[in-house]
């Protein structure tokens, strides 16, 4: 009765250095840039509901739809960014718990 | 985001209802208010405002549409009361002729309308606030 030998495990790319390459071009804006601009125009969308709030209430000429409308809107932009970061916070808790 | 665009519809809605029954309410104020003699009298009307520039033409133009208030030439009704000062010279008072059932039904319709487009609204941005719950259920 013979037995097969088993075979030896190669792993062949232990020893040389990684040269992976970007997912992204050259040209396409860096993760943290497109985070940057996300809280810039949501910071926007705060100032301007903001802003029609307080011209309402000095009694300009501002239709109270419009300012219930922008207040909205900023409430919904503020919740997609709250999802984002409890999203990246998530993954980010994955990966320095994992065993190594 | 994507929905700005039925944002803006929405706006436009509401607008364009308030403005509606602002109009009726003018309407309704001035049905007893004698016209001066030899203007015609004048009550008002929402309109919708159609950007006919050459943008809105190519389609470029945000804000194609804009509804406004203007004020259109009406009939006169005419009533003998020589004693009153805005009589003319044979005695007879001009008021606008406002119908006034057509105005109250015109009140009624807008502030339905204003509704409908005040719960189009509120559902869009449930469903956009449903939208971020996907992929969280535990």
């Amino acid at each position: 009765m013979s037995v097969s030998p088993i075979d030896a495990i190669s792993i062949g790319r232990i020893g040389l250095t990684e040269t992976g390459t970007s997912e992204v071009g050259p040209g396409a804006p860096s993760f943290m840039q497109m985070v940057g601009s996300a809280v810039g125009d949501l910071n926007n969308s705060l100032n301007e509901a903001d802003a029609s709030a307080r011209a309402l209430a000095a009694g300009e000429n501002v239709s109270a739809q419009d300012v219930m409308i922008a207040m909205e809107r900023a409430h919904l932009q503020l919740q997609f960014a709250v999802e984002v970061r409890n999203r990246i916070v998530d993954a980010y808790q994955n990966l320095t718990n994992m065993q190594l | 985001m994507s929905v700005d665009a039925i944002f803006a519809a929405s706006r436009f809605g509401l607008e364009f209802e308030r403005l509606r029954l602002e109009a009726a309410t003018s309407n309704i104020a001035v049905a007893n208010t004698p016209t001066a003699p030899g203007r015609p009298a004048q009550l008002m009307r929402a309109v919708v405002n159609y950007g006919d520039g050459f943008d809105t033409i190519l389609g470029e133009a945000d804000t194609a549409m804009q509804p406004s208030l203007v004020a259109i030439n009406a009939p006169g009704r005419e009533v003998h009361d020589a004693s009153d000062p805005m009589a003319d010279k044979n005695g007879m008072v001009t008021y606008p002729k406002v119908d006034l059932v057509q105005e109250m039904s015109t009140l009624t319709d807008a502030e339905r309308a204003y509704e409908a487009n005040v719960r189009a609204f509120n559902t869009l941005r449930g469903m956009a606030l449903h939208s971020l719950d996907i992929g969280s259920g535990t």
